[in-house]
Order: C-alpha cells, then structure tokens, then sequence
C-alpha cells in the first residue's frame, strides 16, 4: 500500500520548483480559499481557476496519472452527494429533470452536486502540487516557518510515517487471515475485518507508546527541530505571488 | 566506577505481567556486557529502565546517580537502540531521523551534519540520508537504528537484539563496529557467536530473574545452564 508514492522524478526539474515551498504553499492555500468561497451559480469563474490550475499544473510537471490517483480521494464524497442526489425526492417547486432522460431530481441537491465535485477537485489537485514537487521534510520545515501550529507540523509529519507502519500492518494481517482461511463466506470475513480494525488500533495506541518512547529516549521535549535550510525570497517567488494573487483578485472581481 | 548499577528491581506491566522480578546489576565502566535468556526473560523490559523509560520499584544509577533525578541527563548518557526499528525510526527521513538526538541536545548545525554524516558511514548508510525509512530493507533499517544512537556519542550504549534481521556480512560488519565503540556496551541478544565474540561478562536472565553472571568463556561454556534457560539444543544421550 502506498498512499502517497512519490511522484516521478520529472518534478525534480520543474519550473515551479524555482519558487520557495513556503510562498507554494501559501500560494495553494490561497487558491483553495478563494475557489471554495466562490459560489458555483458563478461556474465561469470555475473555468478560469481551472485555468490558472492547469498552469501550474504544468510548470510542476506532475503526470496526469498521478493526479488522478490524487483525485480517486475525492470519489465517495461526490459519490454521497451524487446518491442523494437521486434519492431524495425532490419537492414539486424545486424539482428539474435531469437531461437526457425522465429523471426528476431536485435542483438545489444538483447545484450541491456540482459544487462539491467542482471544488473538491480543484482542491485536490492544487493541494498535491506542492507534495509532488518537494521531498516532505522541506513542506514540514515550510509550514513551520509559515508558523502553523507545531502540534499539527507534527501531525503531518508522523501520520506520513505511520501511515506505512499502520498500512503495512493491516497487510500482514489481510495475509494472515487469507492464509488461514482462504475463501470464507462474506459474513465471516466482514467479521473478521471488523476485529482485525480493532487490534490494529489497538497496535497502534501500542506502537504510539513505543515510539514516544523512543523519542524521549533522544532527548525529545515537544520541539520538533529539522536541518532544513531556508531560502531566502527570490524573484521566482515574487513572480509567483504577484501572478496567483493577480489572478485570483482578477478572477474575483470580474 | 560503576557506569550501571541495578538493585532489586521489579517491574510489573500495568496488564499484571510480571516483567522483572528482583534484578540486581553491577556494569563497571568500559565493560562489554552481553544479556542473554529465552523470550519473554525481561531483557527489554531491563533494557528499558536504563535510561528512566520504565520506572520499576529498586534502583538504577547511571555513574552513581539514580537515573530517575535527573532524567534528560541519564538520556543523553544512556543510548538506547530499541528491538524494533519501526519503534526506533519515526521521522520521514533517515536522515532527520538520525539528525533527531544532536539537534536535541542543541549542537549548531555544522556539527549535526558532520556527526549524522559519520555515523552513516559507518553503518554503512552513505547515500540513503534522502530515503524514507519505509523504503528501507530490514537490514537497513536497523543499521539507521544502529546510527541514531551511535551519533549522539553517548558513554553508555544498550543495543536490543541488534543482529536480528541483519545478513552475515551486515552481521560482523556491526561486530567490528561495536569493538571499536569507545563506550560501555550491554547487548541483549540471542546470538551467543556474538557474545562469543564481543562480550567480556554475561548475565543470563529467564522469567524476569537474573539466574548467571560471569564470564563469558564460562557461561557460554555451561552446557547444562544453556540447555536450562533454552538457549542451547540438548546435546543427545
Ligand atoms: N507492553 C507490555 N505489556 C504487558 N506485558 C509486557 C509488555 N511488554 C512485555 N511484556 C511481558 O513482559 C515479559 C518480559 O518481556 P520482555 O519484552 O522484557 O522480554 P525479552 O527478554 O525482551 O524477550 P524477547 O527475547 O522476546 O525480546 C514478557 O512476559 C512479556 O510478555
Ligand atoms: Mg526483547
């Protein structure tokens, strides 16, 4: 399992990697920001974020491939959305068909639809730039220098070890269980899935102890310090500002 | 001087395991101690008060000091490599991993990386400060187990189970390094050749007690005790 696999080395010479990895991140968040509190009735703007997104996109080299493996992370929310959707009955007043067949939906849970999709993607996908271009302790050095809040650096920081450990783990146990009982019925399985949650969380708050242990044993007292120099503000980065704020102001007031 | 001293130490893990039933230790300055006995003797939950992680009832002086007074001191006295580098290895690089204690204890950035630098090499892990610890081997990952504690120059270093995981070459090529270690070494392990070949005294440990302590030679040459505390094949007839 390998949520988030490193991107291919093509990131390594892009464009975007010129701009510090604080001013991207502050970037992103700006765009993320600005397009979520965008109403989507306005759905030229969304053609135009998609636009500067597409950009940046590019400069940072990222494959497509990988973008969509990104974006499967938005699927069971617009799926939800999208279900209900066609579940609920829509009220007389609100109700429109949906084209192309005899479907009535309700409107307004249509519009919701669009939005959630629209914005959900164009989150992602600006939010996974900066993953694909920097190696991750320099994002976690960024953030500190941005002075977000050290206990969610450290957050970050160890759910993307963890994330492996944990990951691995409940691999072992998946081969485990299919190893001792190859082709169980459904019931069974589903059950032996859910106690398998459990003693992975358990495992977990174990291994948690563990490792704490382990950094108090170093020296650890609540400060996480990382030997990553930072940069100092260049024309690259001014560029980058200037155009993303130019854009979304542009974009805004239009 | 005395760089370890244990009085009947007993420790009970809070689900009612009895871990340590009464442990008394005497390691003098610059020893090479092997700790051996069957799983489950205790020899990580001893391992583990050496530096205040577990806190038993007796005591444990560092240097004549009980650990417990003055803790971050007795930490950066005490290095500790834990059994599992899963434990041992928790930042997203091998190389803030084993940056991680000297930039605790505060030294400028120069010396961090020289130190982190060395100790690489000489586990043999030049070259993979970039990778994620994840993307290591076993071998590997004790190695960068190995070098986070070896970095941080510590007087006493306590290695758990070192050698698992290893392959015969990754195996003495941490027997050379450990010789060479000016420091005060306690190895608990299952590889008696190790111990054979490291160790000054050995204390064997089985359900919590301390049962032998000597020489190696003479321990390791005790047939009947090893078979006892399951560390040797019965020999036939
Ligand atoms: N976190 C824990 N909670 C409860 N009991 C524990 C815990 N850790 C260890 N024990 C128990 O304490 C006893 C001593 O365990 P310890 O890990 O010290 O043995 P060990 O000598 O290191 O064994 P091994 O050679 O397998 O590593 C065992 O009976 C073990 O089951
Ligand atoms: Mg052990």
């Amino acid at each position: 399992m390998s949520p988030c696999d490193h991107p291919e080395q093509a990131t390594r010479r892009a464009l975007a990697r010129r701009v510090d990895p604080r001013v991207a991140v502050v970037c992103v968040l700006a765009f993320v920001t600005v397009q979520a509190a965008t109403p989507i009735e306005e759905w030229p703007r969304f053609v135009a974020y998609a636009g500067l997104l597409l950009i940046a996109v590019i400069a940072s080299r990222v494959s497509l491939v990988w973008l969509l493996k990104r974006l499967a992370l938005a699927l069971p929310f617009v799926i939800a959305v999208a279900m209900s959707t066609l579940l609920v009955r829509p009220s007389a007043d609100s109700a429109v068909r949906l084209p192309g067949t005899d479907l009535m939906v309700s409107g307004p849970l249509l519009i919701l639809l669009a939005s959630v999709a629209a914005k959900a993607t164009l989150s992602i996908v600006a939010l996974s730039l900066p993953v694909a271009l920097w190696d991750f302790p320099v994002l976690v050095r960024a953030l500190q220098a941005l002075r977000i809040p050290r206990l969610f650096v450290m957050l970050i920081a160890f759910m993307w070890r963890y994330v492996y450990v944990l990951g691995d783990e409940a691999r072992r146990m998946v081969q485990a269980r299919d190893a001792r009982s190859p082709r169980g019925r459904l019931v069974r399985r589903v059950l032996v899935v859910g106690s398998m949650a459990g003693s992975l969380f358990v495992r977990g708050y174990e291994r948690a102890e563990r490792v704490g242990q382990a950094m108090v044993a170093r020296g650890y007292d609540g400060r996480l310090r990382l030997l990553v120099p930072l940069r100092r503000f260049r024309a690259a980065d001014a560029a980058a500002v200037l155009v993303v704020a130019g854009a979304l102001c542009a974009m805004r007031l239009a | 001087m005395n760089a370890i001293e244990v009085t009947n130490l007993h420790y009970t893990y809070p689900d009612g395991t009895h871990g340590l039933r009464g442990v008394s230790l005497c390691v003098p300055e610059g020893a090479c101690l092997g700790m051996v006995g069957p799983n489950g003797a205790g020899k990580s939950t001893l391992l583990l008060h050496l530096n205040g992680i577990l806190n038993g009832h007796g005591g444990v002086r560092v240097f004549g000091k009980p650990v417990h007074e003055d803790l971050q001191a007795a930490r950066q006295i005490v290095g500790l490599v834990f059994q599992n580098p899963d434990d041992q290895l928790f930042m997203p690089t091998v190389f803030d991993d084993v940056a991680f204690g000297p930039l605790n204890l505060g030294w400028p950035e120069e010396r961090v990386r020289e130190a982190v630098t060395r100790a690489l090499e000489s586990v043999g892990l030049t070259g993979h400060g970039d990778r994620s610890p994840h993307h290591l081997s076993l071998g590997e990952q004790k190695r960068a187990s190995i070098a986070t504690v070896l970095v941080m120059d510590c007087r006493i270093v306590v290695f758990d189970e070192p050698t698992t995981g290893l392959d015969p070459r990754g195996r003495w090529e941490f027997i050379d390094l450990i010789r060479d270690l000016p420091a005060t070494k306690i190895i608990a392990t299952h590889d008696l050749d190790l111990v054979r070949e490291l160790c000054d005294r050995v204390v064997v440990m089985d359900d919590g007690h301390l049962v032998a302590e000597g020489p190696a030679a003479d321990v390791l040459a005790d047939q009947e005790l090893l078979e006892e505390h399951g560390l040797a094949k019965p020999l036939d007839g």
